[in-house]
């Protein structure tokens, strides 16, 4: 059939722009191998602040002392030892884990809801994970019975679960917006935060010690049973989001655009957010409420290596580990002598970048 | 490279919102490789909701019957592409061509991101990010992620609505020349009648979430239709091109 259009060779014009001389699939490639180099350099940088984290304490050993510790523990000075391997090593390393597994839930929050002020703590699910635990602290209630051992985690991850499936089931609304689910987000922190209070009130006075100690979000309670849970979840958690790399990227084009190509969206939204769920709650539970870190990893992947999540989410981990480990060495060294809760420090550090986005978004619109 | 003829058509095909019904019976002769269709009709009339009735993006009764064609190679373009994305204009091109693949890339595969990148004339802004471009540049790129499906049936929806009127005219000629020399089937949605006129083969007609008429362009698009679909008082005329053209004298009231 005809139109009486006479049609030519099917190509558009090219942009009156300058081009660039090589193919762009070589262009790419080379790009991709930049983002590879900035992976490593955030991996020697994540190391370095372990490495640092380790030397610094309110003990004080020279770092000669301290490496014989690492390389030789069996002729090294017992307490030297003692300290490096029973309580700075677990923690050091727990702050890189819980880094992780929180920048991790934020980048995936933030994708599948579209959404950049998404974080486990933005959004409450690290609140409602803090009123789980706080209720087996306070009164010993497990929510999920039978586990008695496990309370604490088991309690964190089902009120975190909770949070993240009215999230998640709000968000599948027609007409919810960025700001109406940042909104409810607050609400909800604000609901769990109240429970939390009232759980304080009706506590014992020791348990209210042990819960305020653990709002404030500190390292120092960590050991190595601890630190394997929150490496386990974590490395069970990360190659699943890795396989559906490419989904969760065309999610990234609008849903209606990633659905058009084949993506189960509703289903790959409800898997993410109850794995969110699963990554934010085991960290609060053994180190309490660690804000922002959630929140400001992955901005900073996005910054260095863009959306694609091959490199997103492994830049996302990487980041937060940095950052929580990097928080461990301030809070150490902000006032000599006392290691301050780590929440704090990331707070001072957050509440800032927060603002930023939020003027940001502003001036956009 | 010839391939089984692929047609196209629709049996009774709703679509449903929750509880409520968007669209509802719309049935279609067979459209064949090669046909562009306009889906012609007043603002939520029901076109984006059948085209992705159609892409299975939303569900509903009737049947979409596909022929020499399978519904992974239905690409469908929606109106609106996402705004906020930090994704290249390349990423956002090789995401389309991924799906359900593993992690390699090889050659071949980059080699045709570049092809069609070309083809669109985007190849200036390929590493810039998607939240950086004009409205124009992103609808040229969401093209481009249409094209990179492969696609044997297009839906389109407004394409050339944020472009210039250069533009509009080299990609309705593009997508025209698709149809014809691939032997695609392509179905837009279209608010300039002139440009039903002029690209598509056939027209249907929107009218609150059913079809008022289906047919082709030359037959169906009248003063009649006008008045009774779009509320307006129009004339058609020849212009001194030999072509038919629509002129719009009046809105009706109400």
């Amino acid at each position: 059939m005809t139109t009486g259009e006479e049609i030519p060779a099917g190509l558009v014009r090219e942009e009156a722009l300058p081009s660039y001389g090589e193919p762009l699939s070589a262009r790419y490639r080379t790009l991709v191998f930049r983002k590879q180099i900035i992976l490593a350099g955030l991996a020697l940088l994540l190391l370095a602040c372990i490495a640092m984290d380790m030397a610094l304490g309110p003990a004080r050993f020279p770092i000669g002392d301290l490496l014989g510790a690492l390389l030789y523990p069996d002729g090294a000075a017992s307490d030297t030892v003692a300290i490096l391997w029973s309580i700075r090593m677990p923690v050091a390393l727990m702050g890189a884990a819980v880094g992780a597994s929180l920048a991790t839930a934020g980048a995936q929050m933030q994708t599948v809801l579209a959404n950049p002020l998404a974080s486990p703590f933005t959004l409450g699910i690290s609140a409602a994970a803090g009123f789980g635990a706080s209720l087996a602290i306070a009164f010993g209630v497990a929510i999920v019975p039978g586990l008695a051992d496990y309370m604490l985690p088991l309690n964190a991850l089902a009120m975190a679960l909770v949070a993240a499936l009215i999230i998640h089931f709000f968000g599948l609304q027609r007409g919810a917006t960025t700001e109406s689910i940042v909104l409810l987000g607050v609400a909800l922190a604000f609901s769990f935060n109240a429970f939390l209070a009232l759980a304080q009130y009706f506590a014992s006075e020791q348990a209210v010690a042990g819960i305020v100690f653990w709002t404030m979000g500190s390292l120092t309670k960590a050991t190595w049973p601890k630190l394997g849970v929150v490496v386990a979840v974590f490395v069970l958690v990360f190659p699943f989001f890795m396989s559906r790399a490419w989904s969760l990227t065309a999610l990234r084009l609008g849903e209606d655009r990633a659905a058009s190509f084949g993506v189960d969206v509703r289903r790959i939204k409800l898997e993410t957010m109850a794995l969110v769920a699963v990554l934010a709650a085991v960290p609060v539970a053994f180190v309490g409420t660690i804000g922002f870190i959630g929140l400001v990893g992955p901005h900073i992947a996005r910054m260095l290596v863009g959306e694609d999540q091959r490199h997103f989410l492994p830049a996302a981990a990487l980041a937060g580990a940095t950052l929580l480990s990097a928080s461990s060495i301030l809070s150490k060294v902000l006032l000599p002598g006392t290691v301050l809760p780590i929440g704090i420090v990331t707070s001072i550090i957050g509440v800032p970048f927060f603002l930023a986005l939020i003027f940001r978004r502003v001036r956009r619109s | 490279m010839t391939r089984a003829a692929t047609a196209l058509q629709l049996h009774d095909v709703g679509a449903v919102y929750g509880r409520s019904v968007a669209v509802s019976g719309f049935t279609t002769p067979r459209f064949a490789g090669g046909d562009v269709v306009a889906l012609l009709g007043p603002n939520g009339s029901g076109k984006s909701t059948l085209l992705k009735r159609i892409a299975g993006i939303v569900s509903g009764p009737g049947s979409v019957e596909l022929v020499g064609a399978d519904t992974s190679e239905i690409a469908y373009m929606p109106q609106d592409s996402a705004s906020g994305s930090a994704l290249t204009v390349y990423e956002s091109v090789l995401v389309a061509t991924r799906q359900g693949e593993g992690w390699r890339l090889a050659d071949a595969e980059l080699e045709r991101v570049d092809a069609i990148i070309r083809r669109l004339g985007v190849q200036s802004f390929a590493f810039r990010e998607l939240g950086v471009l004009s409205g124009g540049q992103r609808q040229l790129v969401s093209l481009a992620q249409t094209l990179a499906r492969r696609p044997r049936i297009l839906l389109l929806d407004e394409p050339t609505s944020a472009l210039d009127l250069n533009r509009q005219l080299e990609i309705l000629r593009f997508i025209r020349s698709l149809a014809s020399e691939e032997g695609a089937i392509v179905l837009l949605s279209l608010h300039d009648i002139n440009h039903a006129l002029r690209f598509a083969d056939h027209a249907m007609l929107f009218e609150n979430g059913r079809l008022h008429d289906c047919g082709s362009c030359a037959a169906l698009l009248s003063p009649e239709t006008m008045r009774a679909v779009f509320k307006v008082e129009a004339r058609f005329e020849t212009c001194s091109k030999g072509r038919r053209t629509m002129i719009v004298d009046a809105a009706l009231p109400g």
